[in-house]
């Protein structure tokens, strides 16, 4: 009889440590870019002013960049040290205004998130999920 | 037949001797540190959102007009002014080619990918195609899921002709 309460006291404890475990939080990060006008592509593909369909190949690229937006919080995503929603559209801007491009192409997003910080226990240390925007600067010919 | 049982009785007894003698050391912890946190590397990854395999222009923003904004066209709204829809993906360090789409905000329901949303017009064009990156985390600390969702508008190219 002791056996089977020793039993039941081990499954208890498993079925406690499951639904902690599963209870978790989450971290996340919007990343928007409505500010700015010239052509943002996931693609290789933008229209021009006719509103054909043109593709900027490997002769067009005037600059490939790489923006990195980290998003802070505590007690996983209760309190928000940074911003939850990033709008991207100056760093953008910044971009295409260096190298006088006229829009941008092949947009690839990236979420990390970080170990180090997720490792030493995430209740108390703050928490930290990096987005990573790559993409290639164009100067596309607008006829 | 009897040898083999013999051996292995032999051999639970040495294995049990042995782990009743163990103790903890310096080297078992340095071993369970380098374990949990090969656990914990493999835990952390990233995911990634790219659109390779579509030929229409798909923008973060309004605009996937080239040039100025005095002379450019206009946009007009096609499946029922707005059709929002959104992208779940993914697991793992493995990069991932989002083209697959759940239409209406709703999962379960409506599910296409990209090609069929353009289905090979030149006229419909995605834009506003926000992202959002989720990590759901455990209470120890590990990765439980991640997960990028994405929503946007479909719409289609509307021109103004001059004359």
């Amino acid at each position: 009889m002791k056996k089977y309460k020793i039993i039941l006291i081990y499954i208890y404890i498993a079925v406690i440590a499951i639904m902690l475990s599963s209870c978790g939080n989450y971290l996340n990060n919007n990343i928007t870019a409505s500010k700015i006008d010239q052509p943002v592509s996931y693609t290789s593909y933008v229209f021009n002013k006719k509103g054909e369909i043109i593709r900027s190949e490997d002769k067009n690229i005037l600059k490939h960049f790489i923006i990195k937006k980290r998003y802070w919080s505590m007690l996983y995503s209760t309190i928000n040290l940074t911003k939850k929603t990033v709008d991207i559209s100056d760093d953008l801007r910044q971009q295409i205004e260096e190298v006088k491009g006229n829009a941008i192409v092949n947009l690839k997003i990236e979420f990390k998130i970080n170990f180090f910080y997720m490792w030493l226990n995430p209740i108390i240390l703050p928490n930290t999920q990096v987005a990573i925007i790559e993409g290639d600067v164009v100067l596309l010919p607008n006829n | 037949m009897s040898r083999e049982i013999n051996s292995n009785i032999m051999f639970n007894n040495i294995v049990l001797k042995k782990l009743a003698k163990f103790r903890f050391i310096k080297k078992d912890i340095y071993c369970i540190f380098l374990i949990s946190s090969l656990i914990f590397l493999n835990s952390c990854s990233s995911i990634v959102f790219e659109i390779s395999k579509v030929d229409n222009p798909i923008v973060i923003n309004s605009n996937p007009f080239l040039g100025d904004s005095i002379n450019r066209p206009l946009l007009a709204p096609v499946i029922s002014q707005i059709s929002s829809f959104e992208a779940d993906l993914s697991y793992d360090n493995k990069r991932v080619e989002v083209y697959e789409l759940k239409l209406n905000g709703k999962r379960n329901k409506v599910e296409k990918n990209i090609d069929n949303v353009i289905n090979n017009d030149s006229n419909i064009v995605i834009t506003n195609l926000n992202l959002k990156g989720t990590h759901l985390l455990t209470l120890w600390g590990y990765v439980d899921s991640q997960q990028i969702r994405s929503k946007g508008i479909i719409q289609t190219k509307m021109i103004n002709i001059k004359k």
